[in-house]
């Protein structure tokens, strides 16, 4: 048909409209995919890793705390906290380069109830409080802190999705109270509360690092390298002056001291005169650092309290710091008889007064002015210098004082160190209280010679004690001895330090001699120490002051001593706090000051070091399995213990005493009662690296 | 039986076509590793349906196609048999939102996708049958209207699923097909501002299709609603680069990207080979659309070379479709690639789509 075209020509002529329309479409596609990934390639990829990448914080390794012969006194050891990935559990959650813009939509209960209902009989919670926290809008929420191995082991077992593990440290006391309130502990964080702890928590704790890892969009993180963008440094061990062993045997004699005259309080300190070293250091009550805090607030952040359980939470810790306190450097007290023999001291060093001099002490009452009558508590007549201070007479110790002027009274005070801090470096020390000599009244004078109207720390009395029986020389006090890097290099080492000389060599001496028969004839002849262990020192037996008046019924009754006499090595202040009413520090003190200088003579001659200390009492009342909440078992450091038949929980507890790992190995499903251990490697009783992998093989009962 | 004395298949159709199927096999593995707890339960099941695939192929390249513009019958049939095929999906549960699937003896089946090529065969069918009135204004109108109404049925019942996507591109195809049968320029502009006029009031009724329509065009706007998928999908193919992250290295692909071993899987195959495999992908596509044009050139038989033009047009501008899609040159979809994403029933049509162009391919003069 003419002027028609026919199809098929048609077609032809349009299929290039089409080939045209279909290349133009490839070339547009082409030059778009050559501008998002030439063009715009950096923009992207900076896109790209700003959500991929994540920074995961890798805890440092806390320090240890030693004794001075290296034993373990507080140790860091790898725990495993549980964690969940709460975005795991909702399916249509979207990651955003900035977290406002992140998108959560409808969780997915049904995953996250059943996650939740396997993880309940492990952790022995709820599985509704679990599940709370598995859907809870954080990308990361812990679910339990530090579980114990066994727990972990079970939950691994599980294979869950969206829950993990993260590598922590759980602080450790391996001698349990020992030391407690010198050690400190640490909260759930990782962070020094008390003591040690607190004062160095900065070189302990280490500097933390930062991995980047890369993460999926649903949170998930994929570990595929040890990419540091910070590397983690750990924290420096810490060598304690304190012995251990002394440490132990001067917390017997407390307790016992304790139990016999119940007193509000009672401390001690013993210290190396010589070298101002604190060998024990110890009061009562104690508590277990291993669990200082009670279950209700263990294993969750502060952050999580509700108000009402942060005001309950802020209480408990309060009650706790009382309890905790460090008496020796905390309490500020007047010194009472034990001042005499400073004023003894000072008189000699000035020539006031010389050896076996007489002084009339007027039958034990002085009428020194209208406002001040000076009493003894037996009448004596004429005393002898030495005899002033064995039967601890103020009215003798007023006479020797006052022959001093003003002025030198106050700066001989001074040298020995009262009225200022003693340079120990411990949170909460009191630096006592002395005025100086123009605000003096007129009965200052005679008061401060036999303990009053001052106020001193127990340590600031030990350590111008120590003056006396080391030759004059006040010494500051030391707690820390070494500091070591994480690899065993010595990074510093805190040497003795001479504040002054308070008083010659010469007075030193006599002094000594002098005190010697406070022990042999005065008022302390219970101290006298088994083996014909010579010593010297003073009763206390200071007056309370309750509603501005002192009462004759409440007292601090103490005794301070050093030995052996020639050439002191040991000493020591031990105090109680309102005994039982009208005993002094020669009925109560002197005793337990023996028992704790015939312990530490023992402990020096057989020489019976810590490695072979046996005894470790382990505080198992936080396991999980209803066996006998305490066991007290003996495990040899160093040593692969026998844990044959033992449940998982003893088992583990041994290992990690003895400086061992545990590697547990589990059979079949988890058990309905406890695991117990089957077989061991290494077996029993052959040589242990501190640190060496123990494993375990399980069985159920 | 007599010999065959026809050309031998175009082999570089059937090149192009292995390749893209064997990059696909790379990469459904490559984005689908980590979404089942046996990392190759999706290349194993994209394995099996591209041995089935190849069988097709090769046996439909050997058909004689020409014989059924004799023979309607057939083409019938085929129609009535997808129409319920098409209502039986929505017996079955629906997947993601969709009822897109048949499942028979535990394997999945997507009518759909055989329908695309179907749709091809009917509509180049027609246009040769009526290839006189398409000339003349006034007859051409009731036959296209009859084309319009045989087709809108299946096509009603996919966009039901809903698959937008496979809608789109069928209609896109057709147009194409009428406007290649000679239909006259006015019904012809007539036609396509029709189809036009019924995406916008598509659109316009659904605030949904609204909105993703509308967030390609600027996707950081709204990074986390409907933008998110277009965001993630050019943070993907950007991190690429010119040569990639290396193949199994996206990041992408672990969960930022919708779909990542299926309708955005040329987002992970940009982010792991960067611009050399993408321009690779797209160029064998480019390689399909010069084959198949040439041989729609060169086959003498009109019903044939719409036949030809049809499959070609059907799998080079679906991948276009997909591509524009990952790049943001076009709205979200939910549009497959050809031969390469994740889907054994698409992986299937599409070879045998292609085994029909290999069998037009012997037909062509010198």
């Amino acid at each position: 048909m003419l002027g028609q075209p026919q199809a098929r020509d048609l077609a032809a002529t349009r299929m290039p409209w089409i080939l045209g329309f279909m290349a133009f479409w490839a070339l547009l596609i082409l030059l778009r995919l050559v501008w998002v990934q030439v063009i715009s390639h950096d923009r992207y990829q900076r896109r790209a890793r700003n959500q991929h990448l994540t920074k995961v914080p890798v805890m440092a390794v806390r320090g240890e705390l030693r004794d001075r012969h290296g034993a373990s006194l507080a140790i860091s050891t790898r725990a495993e906290s549980l964690f969940c990935t709460p975005p795991t559990f909702y399916p249509d959650f979207r990651s955003a380069p900035s977290e406002s813009e992140v998108v959560w939509g409808e969780p997915d209960r049904k995953a996250a109830a059943k996650v939740a209902q396997a993880l309940a009989p492990i952790l022995e919670r709820s599985s509704r409080s679990i599940q709370e926290k598995l859907l809870r809008k954080k990308p990361f929420v812990y679910i339990e802190r530090q579980l114990p191995p066994e727990k972990s082991g079970a939950v691994r077992d599980l294979k869950l999705e969206g829950v993990d593990f993260l590598p922590e440290s759980r602080r450790q006391y391996p001698r349990g109270s020992l030391a407690c309130q010198i050690l400190g502990y640490t909260n759930i964080d990782g962070v020094g509360q008390l003591g040690i702890e607190r004062t160095y928590n900065e070189p302990l704790a280490g500097v933390d690092g930062e991995l980047v890892a890369p993460k999926d969009a649903r949170g998930r993180l994929l570990m595929f390298e040890e990419n540091y963008a910070k590397v983690p440094v750990n924290g420096t061990t810490l060598q304690l002056t304190l012995d251990a062993t002394i440490q132990h045997i001067v917390e017997q004699a407390l307790e016992e001291g304790v139990n016999t005259y119940h007193p509000l309080t009672a401390y001690a300190v013993v210290v190396d005169p010589n070298t101002g070293e604190i060998l024990a250091m110890a009061g009562t009550p104690t508590f277990d650092p291993n669990y200082p805090v009670s279950k209700k607030f263990r294993n969750r952040p502060e952050s999580e309290f509700s108000a009402a359980e942060k005001e309950e939470y802020r209480r408990e810790l309060e009650r706790q710091k009382a309890a905790r306190k460090v008496h020796p450097v905390e309490d500020a007290y007047e010194p009472g008889s034990t001042m005499k023999i400073f004023t003894a001291a000072i008189a000699l060093e000035e020539h006031k007064i010389h050896l076996g001099e007489r002084i009339d002490c007027m039958g034990g009452k002085w009428h020194f002015s209208k406002d001040l009558t000076i009493t003894d508590t037996h009448s004596h007549g004429l005393l002898t210098f030495e005899e002033v201070l064995w039967q601890s007479s103020n009215v003798g110790a007023a006479k020797m004082g006052l022959r001093l002027d003003r002025a030198t009274h106050y700066q001989y005070l001074r040298k020995f160190g009262f009225g200022e801090p003693t340079g120990l470096n411990f949170p909460g020390e009191t630096p006592g209280r002395l005025q100086a000599p123009d605000r003096w009244s007129a009965v200052t004078q005679p008061t401060l010679c036999y303990g009053y109207g001052l106020s001193t720390s127990p340590l600031q009395v030990l350590m111008a004690g120590c003056a006396l029986a080391n030759g004059g020389q006040l010494m500051r006090p030391l707690l820390v001895q070494k500091v070591y890097n994480d690899q065993g290099a010595l990074l510093k080492e805190h040497r003795p330090e001479i504040r002054g000389q308070a008083v010659s060599h010469e007075t030193s001496v006599m002094m000594r001699e002098a005190l010697k028969g406070v022990i042999t004839q005065g008022t302390a002849k219970k101290a006298q120490l088994d083996g014909g262990v010579e010593a010297f020192g003073k009763t206390g037996t200071a007056r309370k002051i309750i509603g501005g008046k002192y009462d004759p019924k409440r007292h601090y009754a103490s005794f301070m001593g050093f030995f052996p006499a020639d050439k002191p090595q040991y000493g020591m202040l031990f105090m109680l706090d309102e005994p039982t009413s009208g005993l002094t520090g020669g009925d109560v003190a002197a005793p337990l000051f023996k028992k704790i200088g015939d312990g530490i003579m023992r402990y020096r001659t057989t020489g019976r070091g810590l490695d072979q200390e046996p005894d470790l009492k382990l505080n198992l009342r936080d396991w999980p399995v209803s066996e006998n909440d305490e066991a007290v078992v003996h495990v040899e450091v160093g040593k692969v213990p026998n844990v044959q038949g033992l449940t998982l929980k003893a088992a583990v507890n041994r290992i990690v005493m003895a400086g061992g790992v545990p590697r547990v190995e589990s059979q079949g499903p988890p058990p309905d009662g406890p695991y117990v251990v089957l077989s061991q490697s290494p077996a029993p009783n052959e040589r242990l690296e501190y640190g060496s992998s123990v494993r375990l093989k399980l069985r159920t009962p | 039986m007599t010999p065959d004395v026809r050309r031998p298949v175009d082999r570089w159709l059937l090149l192009f076509a292995l390749l893209l199927t064997a990059i696909g096999m790379v990469w459904v593995y490559s984005a689908s590793g980590l979404k089942n707890r046996v990392g190759s339960a999706f290349l194993v099941q994209q394995l099996i349906a591209g041995g089935i695939g190849l069988g097709i192929m090769l046996a439909l390249s050997q058909v004689e196609l020409g014989v059924l513009r004799e023979k309607p019958k057939a083409l019938q049939m085929a129609y009535g048999l997808f129409v319920l095929l098409l209502v039986a999906v929505f017996l079955f549960p629906a997947v993601n939102g969709a009822h897109r699937w048949i499942r028979v003896f535990g394997q999945r089946f997507q009518p759909s996708e055989f329908f695309k090529p179907l749709a091809i065969l009917i509509t180049a069918w027609w246009m040769v049958r009526h290839q006189e009135v398409w000339g003349r204004l006034q007859d051409s109108l009731p036959k296209l209207v009859m084309l319009v109404l045989v087709l809108a049925l299946p096509l009603g019942l996919i966009l039901a699923e809903p698959d937008y996507g496979a809608t789109a591109l069928i209609l896109l195809v057709v147009f194409a097909l009428v406007m290649l049968g000679g239909v006259h320029k006015a019904l012809l502009a007539g036609f396509g501002g029709f189809l036009i006029l019924g995406g916008v009031v598509a659109v316009l009724a659904s605030p949904y299709r609204m909105v993703r329509l509308m967030s390609f065009r600027n996707p950081e706007a709204d990074p986390l609603g409907k933008g998110h998928q277009a965001l993630q999908s050019l943070i993907a193919v950007g991190n690429g680069g010119l040569f990639g992250v290396g193949v199994g290295n996206s990041m992408q692909k672990l969960f930022y990207l919708p779909e990542a071993h299926n309708d955005f899987i040329f987002a992970v195959i940009a982010e792991e080979a960067g611009l050399v495999g993408t321009v690779v992908v797209l160029l064998l596509f480019v390689g399909i659309l010069w084959r198949g044009y040439r041989i729609a050139r060169r086959v003498q038989d009109g019903f044939l070379r719409l036949c030809a033009m049809g499959f070609m047009l059907l799998l080079v501008s679906q991948a276009f479709m997909n591509m524009s899609v990952v790049l943001s040159l076009a709205p979200n979809k939910g549009i497959p690639l050809p031969f390469i994403s994740y889907g054994g029933t698409a992986l299937m049509a599409s070879m045998a789509t292609l085994g029909l162009l290999l069998a037009i391919s012997k037909e062509v003069g010198e």
